[in-house]
Protein backbone atom coordinates (compact mmCIF):
# COMPACT_ATOMS: atom_id res chain seq x y z
CA UNK A 1 0.00 0.00 0.00
CA UNK A 2 1.89 3.08 -1.21
CA UNK A 3 1.50 6.55 0.19
CA UNK A 4 -1.35 8.65 -1.17
CA UNK A 5 -0.12 11.98 -2.68
CA UNK A 6 -2.63 14.01 -0.63
CA UNK A 7 -1.21 12.44 2.53
CA UNK A 8 2.31 13.50 1.54
CA UNK A 9 1.17 17.10 1.18
CA UNK A 10 -0.69 17.07 4.50
CA UNK A 11 2.24 15.43 6.29
CA UNK A 12 4.66 18.01 4.90
CA UNK A 13 2.40 20.87 5.98
CA UNK A 14 1.83 19.31 9.41
CA UNK A 15 5.58 18.97 9.93
CA UNK A 16 5.92 22.69 9.23
CA UNK A 17 3.49 23.38 12.06
CA UNK A 18 0.25 23.68 10.11
CA UNK A 19 -2.31 22.62 12.71
CA UNK A 20 -5.21 22.44 10.23
CA UNK A 21 -3.23 20.05 7.98
CA UNK A 22 -2.85 17.59 10.81
CA UNK A 23 -6.53 17.97 11.69
CA UNK A 24 -7.31 17.07 8.05
CA UNK A 25 -5.08 14.02 8.28
CA UNK A 26 -6.81 12.93 11.50
CA UNK A 27 -10.27 13.42 9.95
CA UNK A 28 -9.20 11.33 6.97
CA UNK A 29 -8.27 8.34 9.06
CA UNK A 30 -10.12 8.61 12.36
CA UNK A 31 -12.94 6.25 11.32
CA UNK A 32 -10.58 3.49 10.20
CA UNK A 33 -8.40 3.88 13.30
CA UNK A 34 -11.38 3.83 15.68
CA UNK A 35 -12.92 0.85 13.88
CA UNK A 36 -9.69 -1.14 14.07
CA UNK A 37 -9.21 -0.21 17.74
CA UNK A 38 -12.76 -1.36 18.51
CA UNK A 39 -12.41 -4.60 16.60
CA UNK A 40 -9.21 -5.50 18.40
CA UNK A 41 -10.12 -4.35 21.90
CA UNK A 42 -13.91 -4.94 21.70
CA UNK A 43 -14.04 -2.18 24.31
CA UNK A 44 -15.97 0.89 23.09
CA UNK A 45 -15.11 2.69 26.33
CA UNK A 46 -11.39 2.55 25.46
CA UNK A 47 -11.68 3.72 21.86
CA UNK A 48 -11.73 7.57 22.15
CA UNK A 49 -8.64 7.76 24.38
CA UNK A 50 -6.94 5.11 22.33
CA UNK A 51 -7.53 7.04 19.11
CA UNK A 52 -6.17 10.21 20.68
CA UNK A 53 -3.11 8.29 21.83
CA UNK A 54 -2.61 6.87 18.32
CA UNK A 55 -2.78 10.23 16.55
CA UNK A 56 -0.53 11.96 19.08
CA UNK A 57 2.02 9.13 18.79
CA UNK A 58 1.77 9.36 15.00
CA UNK A 59 2.47 13.10 15.07
CA UNK A 60 5.35 12.71 17.52
CA UNK A 61 6.97 10.23 15.12
CA UNK A 62 5.82 11.88 11.89
CA UNK A 63 9.31 13.12 11.00
CA UNK A 64 10.55 9.52 11.23
CA UNK A 65 7.75 8.14 9.04
CA UNK A 66 9.44 6.27 6.18
CA UNK A 67 7.39 6.78 3.08
CA UNK A 68 8.01 3.28 1.80
CA UNK A 69 4.54 2.29 2.95
CA UNK A 70 1.24 4.09 3.13
CA UNK A 71 0.38 6.38 6.01
CA UNK A 72 -2.61 4.15 6.71
CA UNK A 73 -0.43 1.04 7.00
CA UNK A 74 1.79 2.92 9.42
CA UNK A 75 -1.24 4.10 11.42
CA UNK A 76 -2.51 0.52 11.58
CA UNK A 77 0.78 -0.51 13.10
CA UNK A 78 0.54 2.18 15.79
CA UNK A 79 -3.13 1.31 16.41
CA UNK A 80 -2.45 -2.41 16.80
CA UNK A 81 0.36 -1.75 19.27
CA UNK A 82 -1.65 0.83 21.22
CA UNK A 83 -4.71 -1.45 21.33
CA UNK A 84 -2.74 -4.43 22.62
CA UNK A 85 -1.02 -2.21 25.20
CA UNK A 86 -4.38 -0.78 26.31
CA UNK A 87 -5.80 -4.28 26.73
CA UNK A 88 -2.81 -5.31 28.80
CA UNK A 89 -3.43 -2.28 31.04
CA UNK A 90 -7.12 -3.06 31.30
CA UNK A 91 -6.79 -6.83 31.54
CA UNK A 92 -8.71 -7.12 34.77
CA UNK A 93 -11.62 -4.98 33.62
CA UNK A 94 -15.00 -6.41 32.81
CA UNK A 95 -16.09 -6.84 29.20
CA UNK A 96 -19.76 -6.34 30.09
CA UNK A 97 -19.82 -2.90 28.53
CA UNK A 98 -18.94 -4.38 25.16
CA UNK A 99 -21.64 -6.98 25.42
CA UNK A 100 -24.27 -4.50 26.54
CA UNK A 101 -23.48 -2.22 23.64
CA UNK A 102 -23.35 -5.07 21.14
CA UNK A 103 -26.67 -6.48 22.36
CA UNK A 104 -28.30 -3.16 21.57
CA UNK A 105 -26.82 -2.96 18.10
CA UNK A 106 -27.06 -6.51 16.79
CA UNK A 107 -29.20 -7.11 13.74
CA UNK A 108 -32.12 -9.53 14.19
CA UNK A 109 -30.61 -12.10 11.85
CA UNK A 110 -27.41 -12.54 9.90
CA UNK A 111 -27.24 -15.01 7.05
CA UNK A 112 -23.83 -16.55 6.46
CA UNK A 113 -23.36 -18.55 3.29
CA UNK A 114 -20.66 -21.19 2.87
CA UNK A 115 -19.44 -20.42 -0.63
CA UNK A 116 -18.20 -23.95 -1.32
CA UNK A 117 -21.22 -25.99 -0.27
CA UNK A 118 -23.86 -23.30 -0.69
CA UNK A 119 -24.98 -24.07 2.85
CA UNK A 120 -26.51 -21.17 4.75
CA UNK A 121 -26.19 -20.44 8.46
CA UNK A 122 -28.80 -18.25 10.09
CA UNK A 123 -27.58 -16.37 13.12
CA UNK A 124 -30.29 -15.00 15.37
CA UNK A 125 -29.41 -12.43 18.04
CA UNK A 126 -28.88 -15.09 20.69
CA UNK A 127 -26.43 -16.93 18.49
CA UNK A 128 -24.70 -13.70 17.54
CA UNK A 129 -24.22 -12.90 21.22
CA UNK A 130 -22.82 -16.37 21.77
CA UNK A 131 -20.35 -15.76 18.96
CA UNK A 132 -19.36 -12.38 20.41
CA UNK A 133 -18.75 -14.02 23.77
CA UNK A 134 -16.61 -16.63 22.08
CA UNK A 135 -14.63 -13.93 20.26
CA UNK A 136 -14.00 -12.27 23.63
CA UNK A 137 -12.17 -15.45 24.60
CA UNK A 138 -9.70 -15.12 21.74
CA UNK A 139 -6.38 -13.64 22.78
CA UNK A 140 -5.95 -10.00 21.76
CA UNK A 141 -3.02 -10.96 19.52
CA UNK A 142 -5.09 -13.60 17.69
CA UNK A 143 -8.00 -11.17 17.36
CA UNK A 144 -5.66 -8.49 15.99
CA UNK A 145 -4.17 -10.67 13.25
CA UNK A 146 -7.57 -12.14 12.27
CA UNK A 147 -9.10 -8.66 12.20
CA UNK A 148 -6.32 -7.33 10.00
CA UNK A 149 -6.64 -10.31 7.65
CA UNK A 150 -10.38 -10.87 7.45
CA UNK A 151 -11.93 -7.49 8.21
CA UNK A 152 -9.26 -5.02 7.07
CA UNK A 153 -8.24 -7.39 4.25
CA UNK A 154 -4.49 -6.90 4.43
CA UNK A 155 -2.23 -9.32 2.54
CA UNK A 156 0.55 -11.30 4.22
CA UNK A 157 3.32 -8.84 3.16
CA UNK A 158 1.23 -5.94 4.48
CA UNK A 159 0.58 -7.79 7.74
CA UNK A 160 4.31 -8.41 8.05
CA UNK A 161 4.89 -4.69 7.78
CA UNK A 162 2.14 -3.72 10.22
CA UNK A 163 3.11 -6.33 12.80
CA UNK A 164 6.84 -5.92 12.19
CA UNK A 165 7.27 -9.66 11.67
CA UNK A 166 8.78 -11.80 8.89
CA UNK A 167 6.13 -13.07 6.42
CA UNK A 168 6.79 -16.68 7.50
CA UNK A 169 5.98 -15.79 11.11
CA UNK A 170 2.81 -14.03 9.99
CA UNK A 171 1.68 -17.19 8.14
CA UNK A 172 2.39 -19.29 11.19
CA UNK A 173 0.53 -16.91 13.51
CA UNK A 174 -2.42 -16.82 11.10
CA UNK A 175 -2.51 -20.61 11.05
CA UNK A 176 -2.63 -20.93 14.85
CA UNK A 177 -5.12 -18.05 15.19
CA UNK A 178 -7.40 -19.80 12.67
CA UNK A 179 -7.20 -23.08 14.56
CA UNK A 180 -8.08 -21.25 17.79
CA UNK A 181 -10.94 -19.39 16.13
CA UNK A 182 -12.42 -22.63 14.78
CA UNK A 183 -12.05 -24.27 18.18
CA UNK A 184 -13.87 -21.53 20.11
CA UNK A 185 -16.57 -21.14 17.46
CA UNK A 186 -17.29 -24.87 17.10
CA UNK A 187 -20.28 -24.89 19.51
CA UNK A 188 -21.84 -21.83 17.86
CA UNK A 189 -21.15 -23.31 14.42
CA UNK A 190 -22.87 -26.54 15.37
CA UNK A 191 -25.93 -24.64 16.61
CA UNK A 192 -26.00 -22.42 13.53
CA UNK A 193 -25.92 -25.47 11.26
CA UNK A 194 -28.70 -27.16 13.24
CA UNK A 195 -30.91 -24.15 12.63
CA UNK A 196 -34.09 -25.41 10.86
CA UNK A 197 -33.70 -23.00 7.96
CA UNK A 198 -29.99 -23.47 7.49
CA UNK A 199 -30.35 -25.70 4.44
CA UNK A 200 -32.69 -23.43 2.55
CA UNK A 201 -31.34 -22.21 -0.74
CA UNK B 1 3.48 -35.31 10.06
CA UNK B 2 2.27 -35.18 6.46
CA UNK B 3 -1.08 -33.82 7.64
CA UNK B 4 0.63 -31.00 9.60
CA UNK B 5 2.18 -29.80 6.34
CA UNK B 6 -1.20 -29.91 4.57
CA UNK B 7 -3.01 -28.19 7.46
CA UNK B 8 -0.64 -25.26 7.10
CA UNK B 9 -1.21 -25.33 3.35
CA UNK B 10 -4.97 -25.10 3.97
CA UNK B 11 -4.36 -21.91 5.93
CA UNK B 12 -2.22 -20.50 3.11
CA UNK B 13 -4.86 -21.58 0.58
CA UNK B 14 -7.39 -19.42 2.44
CA UNK B 15 -5.07 -16.47 1.76
CA UNK B 16 -4.78 -17.55 -1.88
CA UNK B 17 -1.04 -17.97 -1.51
CA UNK B 18 -0.49 -21.42 -3.00
CA UNK B 19 1.27 -22.02 -6.27
CA UNK B 20 -0.52 -24.12 -8.89
CA UNK B 21 1.58 -27.13 -7.98
CA UNK B 22 0.85 -26.74 -4.27
CA UNK B 23 -2.87 -26.38 -5.00
CA UNK B 24 -2.87 -29.65 -6.93
CA UNK B 25 -0.88 -31.36 -4.18
CA UNK B 26 -3.33 -30.14 -1.52
CA UNK B 27 -6.39 -31.16 -3.56
CA UNK B 28 -4.99 -34.66 -4.00
CA UNK B 29 -4.35 -34.92 -0.27
CA UNK B 30 -7.83 -33.63 0.63
CA UNK B 31 -9.41 -36.30 -1.55
CA UNK B 32 -7.80 -38.99 0.58
CA UNK B 33 -7.85 -37.34 4.02
CA UNK B 34 -11.21 -36.79 5.78
CA UNK B 35 -9.51 -35.10 8.78
CA UNK B 36 -7.94 -32.40 6.64
CA UNK B 37 -11.20 -31.99 4.68
CA UNK B 38 -13.01 -31.46 7.96
CA UNK B 39 -10.40 -28.94 9.11
CA UNK B 40 -10.68 -27.02 5.85
CA UNK B 41 -14.46 -26.81 6.26
CA UNK B 42 -14.18 -25.68 9.92
CA UNK B 43 -11.63 -22.98 9.08
CA UNK B 44 -13.81 -21.68 6.27
CA UNK B 45 -17.00 -21.64 8.35
CA UNK B 46 -15.36 -20.00 11.36
CA UNK B 47 -13.80 -17.36 9.09
CA UNK B 48 -17.23 -16.68 7.60
CA UNK B 49 -18.73 -16.26 11.10
CA UNK B 50 -15.86 -13.99 12.16
CA UNK B 51 -16.36 -11.78 9.12
CA UNK B 52 -20.13 -11.70 9.48
CA UNK B 53 -20.18 -10.79 13.16
CA UNK B 54 -16.88 -8.91 13.47
CA UNK B 55 -17.91 -5.92 11.41
CA UNK B 56 -18.83 -3.81 14.41
CA UNK B 57 -18.88 -0.12 13.63
CA UNK B 58 -17.78 2.52 16.14
CA UNK B 59 -20.76 4.76 15.58
CA UNK B 60 -20.57 8.06 17.42
CA UNK B 61 -17.50 7.15 19.42
CA UNK B 62 -15.47 10.09 18.20
CA UNK B 63 -17.31 13.40 18.29
CA UNK B 64 -17.14 15.97 15.52
CA UNK B 65 -14.42 18.02 17.25
CA UNK B 66 -12.05 15.08 17.72
CA UNK B 67 -9.64 15.97 14.90
CA UNK B 68 -9.36 19.62 15.98
CA UNK B 69 -8.73 18.62 19.61
CA UNK B 70 -5.96 16.21 18.60
CA UNK B 71 -4.39 18.85 16.33
CA UNK B 72 -4.46 21.38 19.19
CA UNK B 73 -2.86 18.88 21.56
CA UNK B 74 -0.04 18.06 19.17
CA UNK B 75 0.52 21.78 18.45
CA UNK B 76 0.81 22.44 22.20
CA UNK B 77 3.25 19.56 22.57
CA UNK B 78 5.33 20.76 19.62
CA UNK B 79 5.47 24.28 21.11
CA UNK B 80 6.52 22.89 24.51
CA UNK B 81 9.24 20.79 22.91
CA UNK B 82 10.51 23.81 20.99
CA UNK B 83 10.67 25.92 24.15
CA UNK B 84 12.71 23.25 25.93
CA UNK B 85 15.08 22.66 23.01
CA UNK B 86 18.35 24.70 23.02
CA UNK B 87 19.06 26.86 19.97
CA UNK B 88 20.23 25.06 16.89
CA UNK B 89 23.46 27.08 16.65
CA UNK B 90 24.36 26.26 20.21
CA UNK B 91 23.66 22.60 19.59
CA UNK B 92 25.85 22.61 16.48
CA UNK B 93 28.70 24.24 18.40
CA UNK B 94 28.32 21.76 21.21
CA UNK B 95 28.28 18.82 18.81
CA UNK B 96 31.39 20.10 17.02
CA UNK B 97 33.12 20.64 20.34
CA UNK B 98 32.26 17.19 21.57
CA UNK B 99 33.52 15.69 18.30
CA UNK B 100 36.79 17.57 18.79
CA UNK B 101 36.98 16.38 22.37
CA UNK B 102 36.39 12.74 21.49
CA UNK B 103 38.55 12.76 18.35
CA UNK B 104 41.42 14.77 19.89
CA UNK B 105 42.14 15.33 23.54
CA UNK B 106 39.35 12.99 24.61
CA UNK B 107 41.49 10.09 23.48
CA UNK B 108 43.81 11.00 26.30
CA UNK B 109 41.09 10.29 28.82
CA UNK B 110 40.32 6.95 27.19
CA UNK B 111 43.94 5.85 26.91
CA UNK B 112 45.41 7.11 30.16
CA UNK B 113 45.43 4.83 33.17
CA UNK B 114 43.76 6.41 36.17
CA UNK B 115 46.66 8.16 37.91
CA UNK B 116 46.67 8.65 41.64
CA UNK B 117 47.56 12.27 41.01
CA UNK B 118 46.76 13.64 37.59
CA UNK B 119 49.48 15.49 35.75
CA UNK B 120 48.99 19.20 35.51
CA UNK B 121 49.76 20.32 31.97
CA UNK B 122 50.84 23.92 31.65
CA UNK B 123 48.60 25.71 29.23
CA UNK B 124 48.65 29.42 29.49
CA UNK B 125 46.35 30.35 26.65
CA UNK B 126 43.53 28.66 24.77
CA UNK B 127 43.49 28.81 21.01
CA UNK B 128 40.02 28.74 19.57
CA UNK B 129 39.71 27.39 16.06
CA UNK B 130 37.88 29.10 13.21
CA UNK B 131 34.57 27.81 14.57
CA UNK B 132 35.25 29.46 17.91
CA UNK B 133 35.94 26.17 19.72
CA UNK B 134 38.87 25.28 21.93
CA UNK B 135 39.75 22.69 24.54
CA UNK B 136 41.70 23.28 27.74
CA UNK B 137 42.95 20.68 30.20
CA UNK B 138 42.49 21.97 33.70
CA UNK B 139 43.78 19.51 36.28
CA UNK B 140 41.83 16.30 35.75
CA UNK B 141 39.10 17.99 33.76
CA UNK B 142 38.58 19.09 30.22
CA UNK B 143 37.13 22.50 29.56
CA UNK B 144 35.38 23.11 26.28
CA UNK B 145 35.28 26.78 25.28
CA UNK B 146 33.00 28.13 22.58
CA UNK B 147 32.71 31.74 21.42
CA UNK B 148 30.96 33.26 18.51
CA UNK B 149 33.17 34.64 15.76
CA UNK B 150 33.05 38.15 17.14
CA UNK B 151 34.54 36.87 20.37
CA UNK B 152 31.32 37.50 22.23
CA UNK B 153 28.89 35.12 23.89
CA UNK B 154 29.57 31.42 24.17
CA UNK B 155 29.64 28.59 26.65
CA UNK B 156 32.29 26.90 28.75
CA UNK B 157 31.69 23.29 29.67
CA UNK B 158 33.78 21.35 32.17
CA UNK B 159 34.04 17.55 31.97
Amino acid sequence: MSIIPEDTVLIRRALKGDESAYADLVRRYQDRVSRLALRITRRPDLVPDLCQEVFIAAFTNLARFKRRSGFMTWLHRITVNASLAALRREEASSRMLTRAQEAGELPDTIIVRDQDSGERMLLNRELQLEIHEALDRLSAEDRAILTLRYLEEFSTPELAEILDLPPGTVRSKLYYARLKLAEILDPALARARRSPKSKES
Amino acid sequence: MACEKFKRMISRALDDELSLREKTELEEHLEDCPDCRELEARLKRSAALFMATGRVEPRGMLDSGFAERVAERVAERAADAKRRRPGAVRMALLAAGLALLIGGGGGYLLRAPAPMKPPEPKISSIRLDSNGIGVEIEGDRFVLHTRDKAGGGGIDLKF
